[in-house]
């Protein structure tokens, strides 16, 4: 039996060495570090998952349920997600989330502020093995995380992700960020504040920032901690946290506002942690106009975030294993009606809303 | 080796202070397990009118009855607020509670309308309730869950029994928590609101896990809440959870809930 230093012990998610699978791995750093493992142990190389996909969700009377699909273009032959890698996913958590399109003042005759996603859309999930919610239930029933409100009123969507990731010292870290409304003439140039957070080899906390202007058609984020390209030292990355800073919006206008950035992931080493065509909603924002009442700490106001009551957070007790060639239905119920109108267009101009399904697990490597 | 399962129970208290009550503290005891183990989740305070003013915030201490207070002294009921107000009516169990294949739980819920007066155009809230739970046999997570897949069920009970609440034939779950829509409208905005009426949960053998029925809050503390998930939470047997509070206020009544397991056989 080798011993070896407990500084090295597995972390689920450190980069173990060169991934020889093909699966994207561009192989130019080694730790030497965590590539030392014992003779004979498995080498469970284990790696973030995600997957977002939007849908628009019609009206209940026209639509009542929506499948989930990759190309949300209502193409019923293709599952919600199907495993074609040559690893074995793990879903750890499941969110649902509703931001509000740009201009919004309205859904179904009630202020963006009623809208409750809550309690407007039942999901029904089916796993190739086993229904994992047979019927619809709505999506309160699945929340299994309290959102909370007032304590996230200045931070934006977080991931936390199930596997630590090690992004080896002076490989940089990249996102790419694109945001809706970029480019308004009405709302001052937004920056977008990220955190890669967790620790180093030695357990001590790490922490590197960034902060960028989004562009709508996107823009490349780089965590380059010095000129080296990357953190100085290695970053075993536990938590990516998002901040918008404040927008007012012009005074006297009846808006409510909905931002929506996006990004993608690329990390530096190992396979990617999504498909190429996902993006990730973070950092929406809501604002609220004059015309209406001054709405409440817990409404949202100037809320960084997704207001509260608009995302659902689902954690199984243990993550649902999605073996390849196996696959995942998600299907959408409308309980409510969750159409809109847009401000200074026509009552009748009635829109759907986007809804984000997302998963978030890990990927590891058959042994 | 005894083995145990943890039964979910809510113990409620409504304390009343009629008058300056600064000399006379209010005392409740609050009693889940009797001559069993009980393992405490949390306790949340709610007390009508209760602002940061001083003389109209309760002053409270607490502790294990037998086992000495937390503190002597009295402390403001926000002090001991150590968890976020919940939004969505998730019970978190400091134990796993097992569900033998074969038995099948079921829950009572009812709704009425407060809020607006006539929102007869609107959708409504659909009853439902789901215990997240996982397989014994090979971990495999599994919901366990009911609900009335249409509109309209306003004041009147609603039994959700379906057989998506019954435990797998070929092996038992582990439940660990367990969510239902709390009480209305969340987050303050005037829109339909809903108040949980009722919530009941019924046990295999139909047995109630807690006493009163009509309780709003139950799963939704509005006040303060207090994590008591910890060691030295757990009460032994004959021990019960304790309480006593000061006001300065003319009358105040206040709240208590403590919710926990109790240790019984398998």
């Amino acid at each position: 039996m080798t011993l070896r230093d407990p500084r090295s012990a597995f972390v689920p998610g450190q980069w173990l060495g060169p991934v020889a699978n093909g699966t994207g791995h561009t192989g130019t750093a080694v730790n030497p570090l965590v590539t030392t493992k014992a003779v004979g142990e498995k080498a469970a190389k284990v790696y973030p998952w995600m997957m977002a996909v939007k849908v628009n969700m019609p009206s209940r009377s026209t639509s009542p349920t929506v499948r989930v699909t990759r190309t949300n273009a209502g193409n019923l032959g293709e599952p919600s997600f199907f495993n074609d890698l040559n690893r074995i996913v793990h879903i750890h958590e499941f969110r649902f989330l509703a931001a509000p399109p740009s201009n919004i003042i309205d859904v179904n005759g009630m202020s963006f502020f009623d809208f409750d996603l809550a309690r407007r859309f039942g999901v029904s999930i089916k796993h190739s093995d086993y229904d994992i919610v047979r019927d619809f239930l709505p999506l309160y029933a699945m929340a299994t995380d309290n959102n909370v409100s007032s304590p996230i009123l200045d931070s934006s969507l977080a991931f936390s992700l199930p596997t630590r990731y090690l992004n080896p010292a002076s490989s940089a870290f990249q996102m790419r960020v694109r945001s809706e409304f970029a480019s308004s003439s009405i709302l001052a140039t937004q920056n977008l504040g990220v955190a890669l957070c967790g620790s180093d080899n030695h357990d001590t906390p790490y922490i590197i920032t960034r902060s960028v202007a989004p562009s709508i058609n996107g823009t490349v984020l780089a965590f380059n901690e010095n000129t080296g390209g990357g953190p100085v030292k290695d970053l075993r990355i536990s938590d990516i946290n998002f901040n918008v800073s404040d927008i007012f919006d012009t005074p006297g206008t009846n808006y409510v506002w909905g931002l929506q950035n996006e990004v993608q992931f690329v990390p530096p080493e190992g396979p990617r942690w999504h498909a190429p065509n996902d993006w990730f909603p973070v950092a929406g924002i809501t604002n609220q106009g004059s015309s209406f009442a001054a709405p409440t700490v817990a409404q949202g106001n100037k809320t960084n975030g997704f207001v509260h009551q608009n995302q659902v957070i689902h954690r199984p007790i243990t993550p649902h294993v999605v073996t390849p060639r196996q696959q995942l239905d998600i299907s959408l119920k409308c309980y409510q009606d969750a159409s809109y109108t847009i401000t200074g267009e026509q009552p009748t101009d009635v829109y759907v809303t986007p809804i984000w399904v997302i998963m978030i697990g890990t990927q590891e490597a058959l042994v | 080796m005894t083995e145990y399962n943890y039964l979910p129970t809510i113990k409620r208290a409504t304390l009343e202070s009629v008058g300056y009550r600064r000399q006379a503290p209010v005392r409740a005891l609050l009693d889940l397990g009797g001559n069993a183990r009980t393992f405490l989740t949390d306790v949340s305070f709610f007390a009508m009118g209760v602002g940061n003013r001083e003389g109209t915030n309760p002053l409270v201490r607490i502790g294990k009855w037998g086992q000495g207070l937390l503190t002597e002294a009295f402390y403001p009921l926000s002090l001991f607020n150590t968890k976020p107000r919940q939004e969505f009516g998730v019970w978190n169990f400091a134990k796993p509670y097992r569900l033998f294949p074969g038995e099948r739980l079921s829950a009572l819920v009812e709704y009425a309308e407060v809020g607006r007066g006539s929102p007869v155009t609107r959708d409504r809230t659909v009853p439902a309730v789901m215990f997240n739970a996982v397989r014994v046999v090979d971990k495999r997570p599994v919901l366990l869950y009911d609900n009335l897949d249409h509109r309209g069920v306003l004041g009147e009970g609603v039994r959700l029994a379906a057989e998506k609440l019954q435990c797998p034939a070929d092996s038992p779950v582990d439940i660990y928590s367990v969510v239902a829509q709390p009480t209305t409208n969340v987050g303050g905005s005037v829109g339909d609101n809903y108040a949980l009426e009722q919530l009941m949960i019924y046990g295999p053998d139909g047995r109630q896990w807690w006493d009163q029925k009509s309780w709003p809050c139950l799963f939704d503390p509005t006040g303060f809440i207090m994590d008591l998930n910890r060691p030295e939470w757990v009460l032994k047997p004959g021990e019960s959870f304790f309480c006593e509070f000061l006001t300065d206020a003319a009358s105040t009544d206040m709240t208590i809930v403590v919710r926990g397991q109790v240790e019984v056989s398998k």
